[in-house]
């Protein structure tokens, strides 16, 4: 056995002994013929037809040893290497839109895995699901809302059998809160924290890389003023020392009347990859002891939710059943309601974090997969008709002695070759381009920025590599297989069924192809639509920084009042500036305050977004009044209460009535008078309608949330700097946040969608440019084959002209077909796309028209190119070189 | 040269008549068919193309070993040696060939 190994390894490195034999050989004979009287040139030919084909000798040793198939392909690789060095532009070609298409699928499978696959740092996160308290939106959508004490008792009370343990939060609106002011020694750095119950961690089976976790003993300690730290606030504000365990450190936290500066004892800090929140990420996390949760002192405002690990064998819709239930006579909710029904939602964590983003990324991966086709199909059709015309030397190397299996092989190998070098460029090009990718895509996107090349996610591009061998060589290497050596060596036409695969081929790259132009339209159209979508106001130009003035003790009314004063005073007297005024809310950033608000003489309540904005506001938003008058500088002081409202509340509350002079109230703005009307504000989203709001003047209703507009002249860039040093002179102890253009913040908001648009506009156009490439190599062979026919033709006197009617009504065939069933298929499938369009028809026949006029115009341009050739080829020059 | 079509060998005698010529004492691939040709008086010729792959064959299944040596007007070559079980094997396909042309003279003469 083990000789046998010895004898065929040996035989494997020392195939030249073989060669060295026949030289031998061959020598001896050719000595023989010397001897017996021929010339030696005669005697050497007449050795060499006596000894036969050296070719069969090697080939039949070879497969002696089981050695044989590696030796083959060696063989196989070597020779695939020269035919491709042969014609270097065109394999480069093929390689490079394979490199495309896989590129293309690597990156886009690597977001997908980051942001949807890959399991978020918790212990068994499957198990982890999120409990909020929701309401119902009126348009069908879901809100979480402030969660009370009871309800977290009545969880508690339900979650025997369901959790095996949970945990409560506090958010605000599915964010840490920035509420949390480290003193630094020259500023204070306002942190997003969240206040978690000592369980949260062991919850989520969290440890700490330093210190130490919360506990539930912490709940017994009695010392409260616990907090842990992320690893970047460790690195960024501690500058990673190992000492920070154990250390006091002031924070100003809390809310209202509560707000103060605390010493918290740092007890740990959490491993570099553990986050709880996307894309906002939690910076510090206090302690929270039940007793306070169960005392409701920290729910005044805040928004909160339950973190919980499901129990044996419950499913996250079991579990929302099961805490749905509320006890009989108990309404979980305090103040007055927002919004009708009521629901207690259970999601898995998973959801939480992706979950609305999984629909836009599967869209991109389903596009990147069919560009892949469409390479596939592209590089295939190529090839086969590289395979035709390398008939003459697959006929030769078959006559040699060849089989039938080998040169399929030999044609297999050459497929698996060009595709190992197109997936290895592909995976180079987004291991290069991985930096510009993670810049590409949005910031909101949770989780993209985790994004890397890993072992594993070469799995991807190696399965791909495979499959787009057997794909791109499987026909070729039929078709080369089924040669017919003697009719090879006559002619050079093209054997009927190539022209079928071909057609084929082309059919199904115009078949995708114009199916993804459709939805690249649809979404182009929409994302157009949206941007004709008047907002109501006008966010160029204008600056936005926003400050809360938390601490009631150090801000009672008055001293806001005189704080906003200052600050519009200071800014304004900025280079740059050419105006400045104070809202409670920015567009596009944070939800409104939603109130629930009566009109006096009525019954109805109306729920609206209310806005504590200065006289400047509307003139900076540039939104335009419609009745009465805006705010003024006299709108001041607790006598006569007064607001703006908008028209769709105008409408709402007071249809075909003169609403100057009517009253509105609310428990936190009193009895107001309306004494004007302007246009409505699409605050939240370009597709969403706009909520009614009322406008309240700052000057009567103070309020801890400053938001600052600033127009700015845009002659020359405004300085941030600039501005921050100005606000931070009124008070340093006022951390500024988020200085940024309200355009800015719009197109942020936007990224998401502009990320897929750009990304399926952008596969679209390649997938169309591939296929029209594609076109063009295929046109050009079917026209070299018909080249004695053409000539023929141009000999009997047609013109040129018709030869390239001819060419080109031929190369469209299989367009048409294909442009049918691709705006068929796309007619069927743009169900998918539903949500993600706004102001467009799913059917819209314009829409479909033009991508299919598109695809055949610019395959008949691709066909122009080798027919014209063709037909400015000398008719005689054709005819004679066969 | 010899008569390609009367110099076929039956099917399964190459290695026999290899092993026989080989078992007279080392030798190469270019000698062995000469000496099949000159011993056969021209009747026998061991084709290139059936010659080389069984002796390889027959380097694998064990039955000869070869090393390179010179020949008689200085050249390298590679030759080949019976092993032990190549002489066995000798034996067997030797026994066999015997009682199979024992068999065919016996229907020659009688039928």
């Amino acid at each position: 056995m083990f000789r046998k190994l010895k004898l065929k390894l040996r035989a494997l490195f020392r195939r030249n002994e073989l060669d060295d034999e026949i030289v031998l050989h061959v020598a001896q004979l050719t000595a023989e013929f010397v001897a017996q009287g021929m010339s030696l040139p005669e005697a050497r030919s007449a050795a060499i037809r006596q000894f036969g084909s050296v070719t069969v000798i090697q080939e039949q040793c070879r497969e002696l040893s089981s050695f044989g198939w590696l030796e083959d392909l060696v063989r196989d690789v070597h020779y695939a290497g020269r035919v491709l060095r042969r014609a270097p532009s065109f394999y480069a070609g093929a390689t490079l839109v394979l490199a495309l298409g896989i590129g293309a699928n690597c990156a886009v499978f690597n977001l997908a895995y980051s942001v949807l696959l890959k399991p978020l740092p918790y212990e068994r996160p499957e198990e982890i699901v999120m409990v909020w308290d929701g309401r119902a939106r009126p348009d069908g959508g879901r809100l979480a809302s402030p969660t009370n004490s009871s309800t977290i008792q009545m969880w508690r009370n339900n979650s025997a059998g369901v959790f095996s343990d949970l945990a409560v939060m506090s958010m605000w609106d599915g964010h840490p809160e920035a509420q949390f002011d480290l003193a630094l020694p020259d500023r204070a750095e306002r942190l997003r924290g969240s206040l978690v119950t000592p369980n949260f961690f062991s919850v989520l089976g969290a440890r700490a890389v330093l210190g130490r976790v919360f506990l539930p003993a912490d709940e017994a300690g009695g010392h409260y003023n616990l907090i842990m730290l992320s690893y970047g606030v460790w690195q960024r504000f501690f500058g990673g020392d190992p000492g920070v365990i154990g250390r006091a450190v002031t924070f100003t936290s809390g809310l209202s009347g509560k707000r103060a500066p605390r010493l918290y004892t740092v007890i740990g800090v959490l491993p570099l990859d553990f986050r709880f929140t996307y894309p906002v990420q939690t910076e510090v996390w206090a302690l929270m002891p039940w007793r306070e949760v169960e005392t409701k002192s920290h729910f005044m405002a805040v928004f909160s939710g339950a973190v919980a690990r499901l129990g044996p064998g419950v499913s996250p819709r079991a579990a929302q059943t099961r805490m749905a239930i509320r006890p009989a006579g108990q309404s979980s909710i305090g103040a007055q309601p927002v919004y009708t029904a009521e629901f207690t939602l259970v999601q898995p964590i998973a959801d939480w974090v992706s979950g609305k983003t999984r629909p836009s990324i599967l869209l991109v991966s389903a596009v990147a997969f069919l560009l892949l086709v469409i390479a596939c199909a592209t590089v295939a059709n190529a090839l086969f008709v590289r395979v035709a015309e390398r008939k003459r030397e697959l006929a030769i190397r078959a006559s040699q002695g060849a089989g039938r299996g080998r040169l399929m092989r030999q044609l297999l190998t050459e497929g698996l070759l060009i595709s190992l070098i197109g997936t290895t460029g592909g995976v180079l090009l987004t291991t290069a381009l991985l930096p510009v990718l993670r810049s590409l895509v949005p910031a909101s996107l949770p989780r993209a920025g985790e994004m890397a090349i890993t072992l594993r996610l070469l799995v991807l591009p190696a399965t791909a590599c495979t499959l787009v061998a057997v794909l791109v060589m499987l026909a070729p290497a039929f078709q080369g297989a089924r040669l017919d050596l003697a009719q090879t060596m006559k002619s050079s036409s093209g054997a009927p069924s190539a022209t079928r695969w071909r057609f084929v081929f082309v059919a199904v790259q115009t078949t995708v192809a114009t199916s993804l132009l459709v939805g690249a339209a649809l979404l182009l159209t929409s994302f157009w639509r949206l941007h004709q979508v008047d907002l109501g106001f006008d966010g160029q130009k204008v600056l936005t920084a926003e400050m809360r003035l938390l601490e009631t003790s150090r801000y009672s009314s008055q001293r806001i009042v005189w704080y906003q004063q200052e600050l519009v005073q200071r800014v304004r007297a900025l280079p740059g500036v050419l105006d400045a005024g104070l809202t409670s809310s920015v567009p596009f950033r944070e939800r409104d305050s939603l109130w629930t608000i009566n009109a006096v003489g009525r019954q109805s309540k109306y729920n609206v977004a209310a806005r504590q904005v200065d006289p400047g506001y509307f003139s900076i938003m540039r939104i335009s009044l419609r009745l009465g008058r805006l705010i003024t500088d006299n709108d001041t002081g607790p006598t006569e209460r007064v607001g703006v409202i908008s028209e769709s509340l105008a409408r709402q509350v007071f249809p075909n009535e003169d609403p100057i002079g009517k009253r509105l109230e609310h428990s936190l703005m009193g009895m107001v008078t309306v004494v004007g009307v302007v246009r409505d504000a699409r605050y939240e989203a370009r597709d969403r309608d706009p909520v009614p709001a009322i406008y309240l003047p700052r000057a009567q209703n103070p309020w801890q949330r400053i938001s600052l507009v600033v127009r700015i002249s845009g002659d020359r860039p405004m300085e941030v700097a600039s501005l921050r040093s100005a606000i931070h002179e009124i008070d340093p102890t006022v951390p500024v946040l988020g200085i940024t253009t309200i355009d800015q913040i719009i197109s942020d908001s936007e990224a998401g969608r502009r990320f897929y648009t750009t990304t399926v506009g952008a596969f679209a156009a390649l997938a169309l440019a591939l296929t029209g490439t594609g076109l063009v190599v295929i046109v050009a062979r079917s026209v070299a084959e018909r080249r004695r026919e053409l000539a023929i033709r141009s000999a009997l006197g047609a013109q040129g002209g018709e030869l390239v009617t001819l060419v080109v009504q031929q190369g469209l065939m299989p367009v048409i077909l294909g442009a049918t069933l691709g705006l068929f298929s796309a007619w069927f499938g743009a169900r998918v796309l539903e949500q993600f369009l706004f102001g467009v028809r799913l059917h819209d026949l314009a829409i479909y028209a033009g991508a299919g006029c598109s695809t055949i115009m610019i395959a008949a341009i691709a066909c122009l190119i080798p027919a014209r050739r063709a037909a400015q080829a000398a008719p005689a020059e054709a005819l004679m070189s066969e | 040269m010899g008569n390609a079509s009367s110099g076929e060998l039956l099917q399964g005698t190459l290695p026999l008549l290899l092993l026989r010529i080989l078992f007279a004492g080392p030798n190469h691939g270019f000698a062995i068919a000469r000496r099949i040709q000159l011993i056969s008086k021209e009747v026998l010729r061991a084709e290139e193309g059936s010659l080389y792959p069984a002796l390889h064959k027959m380097e694998l299944e064990g039955w000869i070993e070869s090393e390179w040596g010179i020949t008689e007007n200085n050249r390298k070559a590679k030759y080949y040696r019976l092993t032990r079980m190549g002489r066995k094997q000798l034996k067997l396909e030797t026994q066999r060939w015997n009682a199979i042309s024992d068999a065919i003279s016996a229907i020659m003469s009688e039928a």
